[in-house]
């Protein structure tokens, strides 16, 4: 899986499928990431861990493979 | 979901329905193509070997073959005899240095632009003179053109997929110029780059339109400042960025500068110590993106914090290149951890 801001999330898709791994699980975050105060990065790490722990242990859209 | 254009053969009844097809089929930059006939392709590639890897272009990361690049020669409007430095382009964009991934897919509205140097800009006519950045030269116009339809057809750089930037800039539909050699005083920019003067050399740079510099003084100094406070005014690349930006000094300024003793080496010196900036009392999001993506860059001076446009004074790309009627020079903002590449045109 990787981690994608969420204004990158079409090109995540495309890139994916290009690299011959349609539906690799994609955790979302929000976007600007550069600047951020440390205390919002780290809530926002919180946040995304949910979606990266399910990544991880789900096969996603890499079922099929 | 875009189609292989290097694929089956296709045909159509007449130019318009392929024009219709093309633009649909998202094969173009919105513009009328060249058919890229069978003919048209093998005179592109001119005995070259199509089957000839040269890498894979991002953000779709599709295997780039030299066949591949001919075909986008061809669909730009290329003669044959471009082809050469339109390969070298490709070479210079797939380079890791460039940072095609980046250019390509970010929201900034950075694209690629090309320099010719050497005995090829005036065996194809490249335009080194009066209004090189604009229209009017065919081989300008094309080379930069093949260059976007590779990074669109190849590298699949399509407008809110593989290329999510906000604004995007006119010079997104290529962008090729050459040094004006004749005119510079100075060694031309692929010889600093440790090319022979007899080589012809294309160096890409990931940068966005070129912004002006008028200065009517014939003061060296006056000069020099002027392009080093357009350097970095805010909200410039280069105020976020470390990377490598290009400086177009046109041949009016380049007179009066030599003629008062700089060389190209002295101006870099001089752009990079006076186009710095005080971040001394710039916080917030800005202000931490500043130090900490351009910590490189990063000078104190005291109690003063000062940014630096890049690393070194080296970074800084000077060429020579316009026309003889006006004072005006240019500053290309770089894209993030774009270096320039040079190639040589073979």
């Amino acid at each position: 899986m990787t981690i994608v801001g969420e204004t990158f999330r079409m090109i995540a898709d495309y890139e994916s499928e290009g690299l011959g791994l349609p539906g690799l699980p994609l955790a979302i975050v929000e976007y600007p990431m550069g600047g951020v105060p440390t205390e919002e990065a780290v809530a926002r790490a919180h946040r995304a861990y949910g979606q990266i722990l399910g990544g991880l242990l789900s096969r996603g859209g890499l079922d099929d493979r | 979901m875009t189609a292989d254009i290097t694929g089956d053969l296709l045909s159509y009844a007449d130019t318009d329905a392929m024009h219709d097809e093309f633009y649909a089929s998202q094969w173009t930059d919105g513009l009328p193509v060249v058919a890229p006939t069978e003919e048209r392709v093998a005179a592109m590639l001119g005995g070259r070997d199509g089957d000839e890897l040269l890498g894979t272009m991002p953000p779709r990361w599709r295997r780039t073959y030299v066949h591949h690049v001919a075909v986008n020669a061809v669909l730009a409007g290329c003669r044959p005899d471009y082809f050469p430095v339109v390969l070298a382009g490709i070479r210079a964009v797939l380079d890791i240095r460039l940072n095609l991934y980046g250019v390509q897919g970010t929201t900034n509205p950075a694209g690629v632009m090309l320099v010719v140097n050497g005995p090829a800009r005036t065996e194809l006519d490249v335009n080194s003179g009066h209004n090189l950045f604009g229209q009017g030269w065919r081989a300008n116009a094309t080379i930069g053109r093949a260059i976007r339809l590779c990074m669109i057809n190849i590298g699949g750089g399509l407008p809110e997929l593989g290329d999510m930037s906000t604004l995007g800039n006119p010079n997104k539909y290529g962008s090729c110029i050459a040094e004006n050699e004749e005119e510079s005083p100075w060694e031309p920019f692929h010889v600093e780059r440790g090319f022979a003067a007899e080589a012809s050399v294309v160096t890409a740079a990931g940068v966005t339109a070129p912004q002006n510099v008028a200065i009517l003084s014939q003061d060296p100094v006056m000069i020099l400042d002027g392009i080093a406070g357009s350097l970095m005014p805010g909200g410039a690349n280069l105020v976020l960025f470390t990377a490598q930006p290009l400086v177009v000094i046109g041949p009016v300024h380049a007179k009066h500068l030599a003629r008062n003793g700089y060389d190209k080496p002295s101006i870099r010196e001089y752009l990079w110590e006076h186009g710095t900036i005080d971040i001394t009392d710039v916080g917030g999001t800005d202000g931490k993106a500043m130090r900490e993506w351009k910590a490189g860059c990063l000078h104190v001076d005291g109690t003063r914090e000062l940014l630096r446009p890049s690393v070194a004074a080296e970074d800084i790309g000077i060429v020579v290149a316009g026309g003889r009627s006006g004072p005006h020079s240019a500053v290309l903002q770089p894209f993030n951890h774009t270096q320039l590449v040079s190639v040589p045109v073979t």
